[in-house]
């Protein structure tokens, strides 16, 4: 396992059992879990992680992570303490190659993943979908941005609500 | 008089004397309490008639998100390998805000089914009560 500083701050969270059940009170959010461990993988150390698409003057190559969409579970007591969550991870470099590279270094370490990472406790990430585009260069130059796009379906361990209190009505 | 959500709603099986929720239940359908008739027209009638015969309890199924490390969930297991599996009381308590409502019977569990060993879904297990006897709403 890749062991990150970010990891080694949140040692000690409650390890994956295989059960639905409640999340460690302290873990990480989902997105400071991924860009932990992104952040970690061998051969990125050097690729700084944005929440939003970079700039033409941002450092390259990087990595930008986005959830577009996430449910969360349920069942008649309310929150089941799981969710279910879409993760895009973009590689971006000025060199194509560079992409693919950090593209499949990503995929060799989280497709089909399972078990507690940066905190998080993760019941299943699968890889499902990957596509590539391009950045055009601004006027006056030629340094296009390559990048790829990994989408990976997450289900992972939430903390349940604590300040709910059911009463009926 | 009011509308009631299915969220909230309890089911409770008497485990070890002790009428118990069963945890991490998904959804429930039932009890199916239904009553036969037989027809008595005869010759003379001019329309068809019927008379009412024994109601039957029914089933009662409901679909949990199953932890082989959950008690409850261990009972379930058990009893339903219980060979002769004696009926035991169950409770099915409704979401209500006017006091406690509630469905009892005694009920003999005749499914035990996981499910969800696949790719997508979560493991769940569907599980079935052949009811028998009087049901008691209250």
């Amino acid at each position: 396992m890749i062991i990150s500083a970010f990891n080694a701050a949140v040692a000690g969270a409650a390890p994956f059992d295989g059960a639905i059940g409640p999340a460690a009170a302290a873990a990480p959010t989902l997105r400071e879990a991924f860009a932990g461990w992104l952040a970690g993988l061998p051969g990125l150390a050097d690729a700084g992680v944005y929440w939003e698409q970079p700039s033409q003057l941002s450092r390259y190559p990087c990595l930008v992570l986005r959830v577009p969409s996430r449910s969360y579970g349920h069942n008649l007591a309310g929150s089941d303490g799981t969710s279910r969550a879409t993760v895009e991870v973009t590689t971006l470099s000025t060199r194509q190659a560079d992409c693919v590279a950090m593209a499949e270094a990503i995929r060799d370490h989280q497709d089909g993943f399972r078990g507690p990472q940066s905190g998080l406790a993760i019941l299943r990430l699968l890889l499902e979908d990957e596509a590539d585009s391009a950045t055009a260069p601004p006027d006056g130059s030629d340094n296009w941005i390559y990048q790829m796009t990994l989408e990976y379906r997450c289900d992972h361990r939430v903390a349940l609500p604590a300040s709910i209190a059911q009463a009926d009505c | 008089m009011a509308v009631y959500a299915g969220q909230g709603t309890v089911l409770k099986a008497t485990i070890a004397s002790t009428l118990t929720a069963i945890a991490q239940v998904l959804e429930m359908e039932g009890p199916g309490i239904q009553v036969g008739t037989k027809e008595t027209t005869n010759l003379a009638s001019s329309i068809k008639t019927y008379r009412g015969q024994l109601p039957d309890p029914g089933t009662l199924t409901a679909t949990i998100q199953y932890d082989p490390a959950d008690t409850t969930h261990q009972f379930l297991a058990s009893q339903v390998l219980l060979w002769p599996q004696p009926a035991i009381a169950w409770a099915m308590v409704f979401p209500v805000a006017a006091g406690t409502h509630e469905a009892t019977f005694n009920a003999v569990l005749t499914k035990f089914a996981p499910k969800g060993f696949n790719e997508e879904d979560n493991i769940e297990a569907d599980i079935e009560l052949q009811l028998t006897g009087a049901v008691t709403f209250t």
